[in-house]
């Protein structure tokens, strides 16, 4: 037990680790926060793209299938790999030059929009079809009954499901470690490597905990509250 | 034709003055004036410091005191350090450095795709002994004594094909840390591994082992890391063979990496 506490939390290892672990960290933060921003456009995007109606669009549909069918079944870090690694040895003139950040990101983006168009989706399909239909009778085009009376109501539907997968995404900003991005993981197993402790990973756990709690208890709190709305409907 | 002429008078007298003013003007890096080295993780003796982003500052240990050695050799006075992951160097992708110092062995695979320096170090392998044991003065001495070696090492090709002892070799897999601890314990005579490795853990560990009785050369060689057809290349391979010749290599590799340095086996 004393073993197991002197290598990962001694108070020594850890004021030492959370400095250097912190200045990983930040680029986690920054791989986050533009990751999440990009999702939510393009899941959104994707997932209208999905539900388009006629016969037309149906090549648009497929890919959009194809996309999210794809990219959802194929792990993030082989993703990461392909990007990181692959671009730039492409040697093309704009796509091969990018900081490995921005691969990280681009690999992030692409995983998490296919999950978070699912999730968009089931929003949209769970608005009843009888609104929709009432919009159109109303005179409103496709374009303003999805814009006006659809999307609200699906989006606040899947805040919940949403801010989960944020969190998910959150954690996975700690693959692109494995493209060679010096981030909280790579910090901490530099720390490991250099004092034989394990304290750097415990405080990148620290680091990403800390982060994911309030976004955790935001989503609790929405869905009671929503909760709390929809049984106040029914009375 | 007149103006011809004397275009070409300038450029002639241009690139004269520019050879005579001093080596770093001519040295043809990708920042002007300043050296990029790449390097990844730390790796303890070769470089030790820290990352932090993409830079490293004030690295120490004998990949970076050489990187020093080499900037003041080609008259540059200024150096900056980048992490370029190991994963990334192998590939066609233009480089964002000079050179790349990363312990990585010439062969003609990778060569395919990225330009080697002149070798810099000789990455031997080391024969690590157990206490008590009589140092082995040849390789033949190797054959009749119970060697371990880590799997899928160029210790372990070694003792297979070429020492091909009479007892059958003890092989640790995944790391070498289950190799050292069977040395420790007498239950192997010699463990055959890299020379920089096994030279560290017994300057760790001096009470535990019986020394490093030599190194046996297998020709890999470790060399800097280049864009493939790199202009910089004569420049850092003049530095290298210079540093070479006046003994800075040596020193640096007993200052940082062997001391003493192992006899060779033959």
């Amino acid at each position: 037990m004393g073993k197991f506490l002197h290598l990962f939390f001694s108070p020594l290892g850890l004021r030492r680790a959370i400095p250097q672990v912190w200045d990983g960290f930040q680029t986690n933060i920054k791989m986050m926060l533009i990751a999440e921003a990009l999702v939510l456009v393009f899941a959104l995007v994707v997932a209208i793209i999905r539900g388009l109606p006629g016969r037309t669009t149906f090549p648009l549909r497929a890919i959009a299938i194809a996309y999210t069918d794809f990219f959802r079944g194929t792990p993030l870090i082989l993703v990461a790999y392909v990007f990181g690694l692959g671009l730039p040895a492409l040697q093309l003139a704009v796509i091969s030059n990018q900081s490995l950040v921005t691969y990280g990101v681009l690999s992030l983006t692409i995983v998490y929009t296919a999950y978070v168009t699912e999730v968009y989706r089931a929003g949209i399909e769970s608005v009843h079809p009888s609104q929709r239909m009432a919009a159109r009778s109303l005179g409103l085009t496709y374009a303003q009954t999805m814009r006006h009376v659809i999307l609200p109501q699906a989006i606040r539907r899947v805040v919940p499901p949403l801010l989960n997968d944020f969190i998910g995404l959150q954690k996975d900003t700690a693959i692109i470690t494995v493209i060679g991005v010096t981030d909280a993981l790579a910090q901490a197993g530099f720390y490991s490597n250099d004092f034989f402790s394990y304290a750097g990973y415990m405080a990148a756990a620290f680091f990403f905990v800390i982060l994911t709690i309030p976004f955790a208890r935001f989503t609790d709190h929405l869905v009671k509250e929503r909760e709390r709305r929809e049984r106040a409907q029914l009375v | 034709m007149i103006k011809a002429l004397t275009l070409a008078l300038a450029v002639a007298l241009a690139t004269t003055t520019a050879a005579f003013a001093g080596s770093s003007a001519s040295v043809p890096t990708k920042k002007p004036g300043v050296l990029t080295v790449g390097f990844d993780v730390p790796a303890p003796s070769f470089w030790n410091g820290r990352v932090t982003g993409t830079t490293i500052k004030n690295p120490t240990g004998f990949e970076a005191a050489l990187s020093q050695a080499i900037a003041k050799k080609l008259g540059i006075t200024k150096i900056v350090y980048k992490r370029a992951p190991f994963g990334t160097l192998f590939s066609p992708a233009p480089k964002s450095f000079d050179f790349a110092m990363e312990e990585a062995t010439i062969t003609a695979a990778r060569s395919k795709v990225v330009s080697f320096s002149a070798p810099y170090f000789d990455a031997n392998q080391g024969v690590l002994i157990r206490k008590g044991l009589a140092k082995p003065k040849s390789i033949a001495a190797l054959k009749k004594l119970q060697l371990c070696a880590q799997s899928d090492t160029t210790g372990l090709a070694y003792i297979q094909h070429t020492i091909r002892p009479k007892k059958k070799a003890l092989v640790y897999s995944a790391s070498s840390t289950a190799a050292f601890d069977a040395v420790e314990a007498k239950k192997c005579d010699a463990l055959i591994l890299d020379v920089p490795i096994v030279a560290a853990q017994a300057k760790k560990k001096p009470h535990a082992y019986g020394g490093v009785a030599g190194q046996i050369v297998t020709h890999e060689f470790y060399g800097a890391i280049m864009d493939k057809g790199s202009k910089f290349k004569p420049h850092l391979d003049a530095a290298i063979k210079a540093l070479k010749a006046n003994g800075t290599v040596t020193r640096l590799v007993k200052k940082w990496l062997l001391n003493p340095i192992p006899p060779i086996l033959k």
